[in-house]
């Protein structure tokens, strides 16, 4: 039975919700559903009217689904491991260092003020074929012209797009991981200490695992981005294979406008791989809370 | 006429009743002690008087006029919440007008309020400082002070004293008594410190999961508990189930003589431990064997088996008596109180 | 120990460099005029990018307006918005409650290019595509999340018990919430409002899916300069993006002052 309380606590909910879960729902749930839709053949538009699994067959089946799919993972996970890496060294060096470290609050703000787009500007204009470390090994004699400096950008290897992505990702990590170690260190830190462990044991056995769900959670979160994100291997990208992102979108901008199904489909698989990610994500942060709390 | 009446009162949180059919009627200008152990509902009754809560069912009203649909702003009742709460964004001054400037109270008439309650308080001078400069004994005078600045005509304080040490709290129970007999407000306060409600209170009403138990003054509730929890509440009891005849209460083993009763048959005796004295061993009398002993402050308190029971016992001068001395019991008949011999039914839910 | 101090400075200015050199570069590019392609330093140096950037012609002034229009008008709704979702998720309880958890996080899992390629349909059929209005409200289920979780913290931390204080105190439901309540979502104001403004502010595929190219933001008029284009005009652009996001925040953090500015929440 629920009392007049929990029904009035319920009633309040809903009702303080309802204004921003109807913008999630319609523009934002409502663009996936027409994707799904989408993805399933339904098109009226064009008088498609039948549910259909054919464009999920078509891409599953065309070769470059998988060269691509690799190269979106490619990407991702590099960045994600690297970023993840230096982002929970630099926590923990800061975690040592900070009060007096000034940098801590410089690198507060780089990452919220300094957009995707502007980041890949600047690291192009660095480590391009005529950016500044090209000239730099012209000047020094390595190499006799910027041209002969190594490709980055619009390559199969994407190191250019991974460093981007590392830039901009290792801020991130850091301060979502300082957040965390700081309240272990201030809470176990002395504890950990009376009973004679060195720092490394102490890092080792109490500051990196009680900080795993952040670095987790962290790590899901970039890579789920990535994984999903446009612009950068638009621009910077190569031209075969192209990550999933990217080739849904130039299947969507197609003149032939029944390829849209097949951007649909694409659509759907990215979403899916993310959604799955932050699923594990969220089952292995549960297992540990259950262990840590 | 009373200043608060209440008609079975009853609310419930997810089907587990913390308040069940509550009735009470408090006097004007009375000082009532709602007292109870944690979870037994006084938090609730309290939050039901200030429309905070809502009833589920049952009437109140105040001053004669109902306000049982009526919201917490529109009653005239002011409460203290147990932690300060004074906000942390308003300076002391601020705080104590904050109730006046909802009203939309002129700004000159809250300044000279707020002087007065500051003079009142002994708070003089800390019209300006934040909430945080303040000690824990100055912060809970200012949330005082913040709800008589509303002169409202019931005052409810949940647990005010009960974030306080030792001494800040003697003081404060003393400021707030003064209050009381100054500006003869009706007060209801929740405490579960049954000292607390001794002294202060004019009547105490006895909570127990939920259900009222007993209403009375602190001297009644302590000599006549209506109910074998009332009793346990305010001291150490031992109870002895018997039977009440002929001027007699009737053990298994013994026979005592009781001053004239009213009531018969069977019940269970409340013995404070305080009323019974130690003797040496008598034909005549209960007569065991000290299993325990300890001190509390300058007393001493003894546990004696006689026969399968054991007795409590509290006094001054037990300090020579050692574990395995045989000793008999003297109790004090016209102290001891007597209550029905089958438990109150009290239902076994738990609440808030 | 002295090691361990060089070690630290060397870390230090590490990440100094990796941190500010980009931005040196975009500095040095800006005020240069003619920089040979084998060349280490600029043969010349100029305003020539920063006189184009602030000329009509570039369209830079208006984009900084249309820009700043968006981002703000998104994050004051967003704000709005997510107060009273913050409190609903931060103190009430009630059925349903852990699906619509999800359900307000799906924005930050589920990418955007999948949303808006569905939406986009949607949008064309009301003609809201090419519209301001249109690429606002594409915007804000996009920061909503942020500020909810930011909101439904704060809530979550603060309870009802200040409220309620209000309340005993005789004020009306607005004077609770403007006199008790928000001074206490003042952090929590300053931080989801500098997040969601910069995630709206340098959205690029949505702006440019629902814009069409019509509606001119900053990261619309970036975006070709990446690849190609003249690196003196990208260069200025790219800076001045990041001295607005950067303005913006130090507007919000004096305008609403706040004991705890500190906060935990970032965003990629």
């Amino acid at each position: 039975m629920l009392s007049k309380f929990v029904s009035r606590d319920t009633l309040k909910g809903y009702l303080y919700l309802a204004p921003a879960l109807a913008v999630i729902l319609f523009f934002f749930l409502g663009g996936f559903l027409i994707a799904f839709v989408q993805s399933l053949g339904y098109f009226p538009v064009i008088g498609m009217e039948e549910f259909t699994l054919k464009y999920y067959k078509e891409v599953f089946q065309n070769p470059e689904f998988l060269e691509s799919l690799q190269y979106t993972l490619h990407i991702s996970f590099i960045s994600t491991a690297i970023a993840t890496v230096f982002g929970t060294a630099l926590a923990y060096f800061f975690l040592k260092t900070t009060p007096h470290n000034p940098l801590f609050h410089f690198i507060h703000k780089v990452p919220i003020a300094v957009p995707h787009l502007v980041a890949a500007l600047m690291i192009v204009f660095i480590l391009s074929q005529g950016g500044i470390i090209s000239r730099l090994f012209v000047k020094v004699g390595w190499i006799t012209e910027t041209a002969d400096f190594p490709a980055i950008f619009y390559t199969q290897n994407a190191i250019g797009i991974i460093l981007i992505y590392i830039w901009k990702e290792v801020p991130f990590v850091t301060l979502m991981v300082y957040t965390v170690m700081k309240n272990i260190h201030t809470k176990l830190g002395e504890a950990a200490a009376t009973l004679k462990a060195s720092q490394l044991q102490v890092f080792c056995h109490v500051i990196l695992p009680l900080s795993m769900p952040s670095i987790v959670s962290a790590s899901a979160i970039i890579f789920a981005f990535s994984f999903g994100a446009f612009e950068i291997p638009f621009l910077l990208g190569a031209t075969y294979p192209k990550t999933l992102p990217v080739w849904a979108y130039l299947n969507f901008i197609s003149v032939d406008l029944s390829a849209r199904p097949l951007a649909m489909v694409i659509n759907m698989l990215v979403s899916l791989v993310c959604t799955v990610l932050i699923f594990i994500y969220y089952l292995s942060m549960r297992k540990y809370l259950r262990k840590w709390s | 006429m009373p200043k608060i009446i209440l008609k079975e009162m009853t609310k419930a949180y997810e089907g587990n009743p913390a308040i069940a059919r509550v009735s009470l009627e408090i006097e004007d200008g009375e000082l009532l002690a709602l007292v109870g152990h944690s979870g037994c509902g006084k938090t609730t009754l309290l939050r039901l008087i200030s429309g905070l809560t809502a009833a589920d069912q049952g009437h109140i009203w105040i001053d004669g006029v109902e306000v049982t649909g009526q919201k917490a702003e529109e009653r005239d009742v002011v409460m203290v919440f147990q932690e300060n709460l004074l906000f942390p964004h308003l300076t002391v001054a601020e705080n104590i007008a904050f109730g006046l400037k909802m009203q939309k109270v002129p700004r000159k008439k809250r300044t000279e309020k707020t002087k007065e309650m500051l003079e009142l308080m002994q708070l003089p001078n800390l019209g300006k400082r934040y909430p945080a400069e303040l000690s824990g004994g100055q912060q809970q005078r200012v949330a005082l002070a913040r709800a008589l600045a509303l002169e409202p005509k019931v005052l409810l304080l949940d647990e005010p004293l009960s974030n306080l040490d030792p001494k800040l709290r003697d003081e404060l129970r003393e400021l707030i008594l003064r209050l009381h007999r100054e500006l003869q407000m009706t007060t209801v306060l929740v405490t579960h410190d049954r000292d607390e409600a001794m002294m202060m209170a004019d009547r105490i009403a006895v909570l127990y999961y939920g259900k009222l138990l007993q209403v009375d003054q602190p001297v009644n509730i302590y000599r006549y508990p209506a109910a074998r929890e009332v009793a346990s509440l305010f001291g150490q009891c031992n109870f002895i189930p018997g039977l009440l005849k002929d001027g007699e209460f009737q053990t298994e083993d013994y026979r005592f003589t009781v001053p004239a009763l009213k009531r018969g048959g069977r019940v269970e005796a409340c013995i404070r431990s305080e009323h019974i004295k130690i003797a040496r061993p008598q034909e005549d009398r209960p007569t065991g064997v000290i299993l325990e002993k300890k001190y509390l402050g300058g007393q001493g308190i003894l546990k004696i088996g006689v026969g399968n029971l054991i007795f409590v016992a509290r006094g001054n001068n037990y300090f020579d008596l050692d574990i395995g001395n045989q000793v008999s019991l003297d109790i004090d008949w016209s102290q001891v109180s007597f209550t029905k011999g089958d438990h109150f039914p009290g239902d076994q839910t738990s609440c808030g | 120990m002295k090691n361990l101090k060089t070690l630290r400075a060397i870390i230090n200015l590490m990440i100094l460099m990796v941190i500010v050199v980009p931005f040196l570069v975009l500095v040095v590019w800006s005020f240069s005029q003619g920089w040979p392609t084998n060349a280490l330093f600029p043969k010349e140096w100029g305003l020539r990018g920063w006189s184009y950037l602030f000329s009509p012609e570039s369209k830079m002034l208006s984009s900084i307006a249309t820009s700043t229009l968006i981002s703000l008008t998104v994050t004051v709704l967003a704000i709005l918005l997510s107060i009273p979702a913050g409190k609903a998720l931060g103190v009430y309880e009630f059925k349903g409650k852990k699906v619509v958890e999800i359900i307000v996080l799906a924005p930050l899992i589920i990418p955007t290019i999948t949303v808006g390629m569905g939406i986009q349909i949607v949008f064309i059929r009301y003609g809201l595509t090419d519209t301001l209005l249109g690429v606002i409200l594409v915007h804000l289920p996009i920061v909503l999340p942020y500020g909810i979780r930011i909101f439904a913290s704060s809530y979550k931390a603060m309870g009802i018990k200040w409220e309620e204080q209000a309340q005993v105190l005789k004020a009306k439901p607005w004077q609770r919430f403007w006199y008790a309540t928000l001074p206490f979502l003042y952090p929590g104001i300053i931080s989801a409002g500098v997040l969601m403004f910069n995630v709206s502010f340098s959205q690029y595929f949505l702006t440019y899916l629902i814009g069409g190219g019509k509606i001119l933001t900053l990261p619309i008029l970036l975006f070709p300069f990446v690849n190609s284009g003249d690196r003196v005009i990208a260069s200025g652009l790219g800076l001045v993006i990041v001295a607005v996001s950067v303005a913006f925040m130090v507007i919000v953090e004096k305008i609403i002052s706040s004991p705890e500015q500190e906060t935990n929440f970032y965003y990629l």
